[in-house]
């Protein structure tokens, strides 16, 4: 049995006196996508930047499990180390893409940074790369020098993805991907990533509101309610026949997936 | 025989929480037995729980008492205590779902859609795709809908589409959710010969047909399921 690539044990998260996410535990495995769902606040999110090592826990712990079966407790590591690893191994796409790109400099620069981090150094490999990678996230090579902020919001996240993934990633972190996008753009992206996820064998955790995207994407689920996991198991499972009552709820809110 | 599926006093209830915690019971007691190389074929009226039966079978209900044990790659595994890791591998290489409804994926053509079951376990990409091709052939989908997304297909067309998508890796054991409902005297004889195939290469099968003649010509056996006492209230 191959061994789990993200352990998650305990891990609570309290701003304050207020829960963000509390007693979660579960293994992700090599290639798996398992997606997080619940309403606005349940501590979807919290709960992902906490396993990213964005946030630290309040307590419990995080381990990721690297190609060479080496451990990392992401909040053990040094700032350096950690963020050698959320550039290399690790993934993070953001819901506005902009949080996750320079607007600033070229769709290839924003590409290009991240193969420079893992010690990519020639120039031309590198923008040879980058225009690979724009082609794969179905962006024209001509908008290779434009900036992200002359982008449209799809493309965008797009490129945000192939910014993401360029370094052949691991395991990434996606909040949201397809939020606040248009419906039809929205299927172009679930495809893109759907094929990506399959072809790199990556894992993924992914937070959503919409079971329609976790039922497309992800192999397991689990239903976050009050920062708490209320239920976990197959997507299918969870969506046809749902245990809890706040899953019931929430796939019974559900239009049609 | 090798037997490659016992289910012992299966049971499913339903406990819907939106509607004041009703519990519906759709089975109870189920217990049967399947072989290698045979067929055999839930029988009864409309709400007997035969779908259920095979939604359990499958992982996608979680039974609510009994066990489940299924033949899988050189062991026999306790399904209704597998993890989701276990069910995932179980799906891939040992229990296939056939049934009528197609699942759109965006922007995925027809060919892909049927041709993924043998991606999934390692088949190269223009290998899959030959045999999807066969299989659309012989279900009589026109190669000009092959490279389309099958969301703008007509109901029959989908339907074929999704049979040949299960119908493209056999599995040792085959779950078939009315496989024939509303097909054509042409392809309904496709899919007896597809059944008939899956029997040869020693599958098990397990069917729900709502085709009397379809039913007759490819089960062995029938097992007969009756509606449990409808609904209890929770305490």
């Amino acid at each position: 049995m191959t061994r789990p690539i993200l352990s998650a044990r305990g891990v609570d998260k309290y701003y304050g006196g207020r829960v963000g996410c509390r007693g979660v535990s579960f293994d992700l495995y090599p290639g798996e996508i398992l997606g997080l769902v619940g309403e606005s606040g349940s501590g979807k999110t919290t709960l992902l930047n906490v396993l990213a090592g964005r946030l630290s826990p309040s307590g419990g712990r995080v381990l990721y499990r690297g190609p060479d079966g080496s451990e990392h407790d992401l909040q053990q590591l040094s700032e350096a180390g950690r963020r050698r690893l959320l550039r290399t191994e690790l993934g993070f796409v953001h819901q506005r893409a902009g949080d996750g790109l320079r607007p600033l400099v070229s769709a290839g620069a924003n590409i290009g940074e991240r193969l420079m981090a893992g010690g990519w150094r020639r120039y031309g490999r590198i923008r040879s790369e980058a225009a690979d990678w724009l082609a794969r996230v179905e962006i024209p090579a001509d908008r290779l020098d434009d900036r992200p902020a002359d982008y449209s919001g799809g493309m965008r996240q797009r490129l945000q993805i192939a910014r993401n993934l360029v370094t052949r990633p691991r395991l990434v972190f996606m909040d949201e991907p397809t939020g606040g996008l248009d419906v039809s753009v929205q299927a172009r992206l679930l495809d893109l990533i759907r094929h990506l996820a399959a072809r790199l064998d990556l894992a993924v955790v992914l937070v959503t509101h919409d079971l329609a995207v976790a039922r497309l994407l992800s192999q397991r689920l689990m239903v976050m309610k009050s920062g708490q996991v209320v239920e976990s198991g197959l997507t299918d499972q969870v969506l046809d026949d749902p245990q809890h009552p706040y899953s019931q709820l929430l796939v019974s809110a559900m239009l049609q997936v | 025989m090798t037997t490659m599926l016992t289910v012992e006093k299966l049971s499913k209830i339903f406990t819907l929480h939106q509607q004041g915690g009703v519990r519906i019971k759709a089975l109870t007691d189920v217990s049967l037995e399947l072989s290698a190389g045979e067929c055999l074929a839930l029988a009864g009226p409309s709400g007997a729980g035969k779908s259920t039966l095979l939604r359990c079978l499958y992982g996608n209900y979680l039974p609510s008492g009994g066990k489940i044990s299924l033949r899988h790659l050189s062991e026999i595994l306790d399904l209704s205590a597998a993890s989701p890791q276990k069910i995932m591998e179980v799906r891939r290489y040992s229990l296939g779902y056939v049934s009528q409804f197609l699942r759109v994926i965006p922007r995925v053509s027809a060919l892909d859609i049927v041709a993924e079951p043998l991606l999934e376990t390692g088949a190269e990409t223009a290998e899959a795709r030959q045999a999807a091709r066969e299989l659309l052939n012989r279900l009589n989908i026109p190669p000009r809908l092959w490279a389309l997304p099958p969301a703008t297909f007509s109901g029959g067309e989908q339907q074929r589409i999704n049979l040949a998508r299960g119908f493209i890796r056999l599995r040792p054991v085959m779950l078939l959710d009315e496989p024939t409902a509303s097909l054509d005297r042409a392809n309904r004889k496709v899919v007896r010969d597809l059944i008939y195939e899956a029997k040869e290469s020693g599958s098990a099968l397990i069917g729900i047909f709502h085709d009397d003649e379809m039913r007759s010509l490819v089960a062995d056996r029938q097992f007969q399921m009756a509606p449990p006492n409808g609904r209890e209230k929770a305490e």
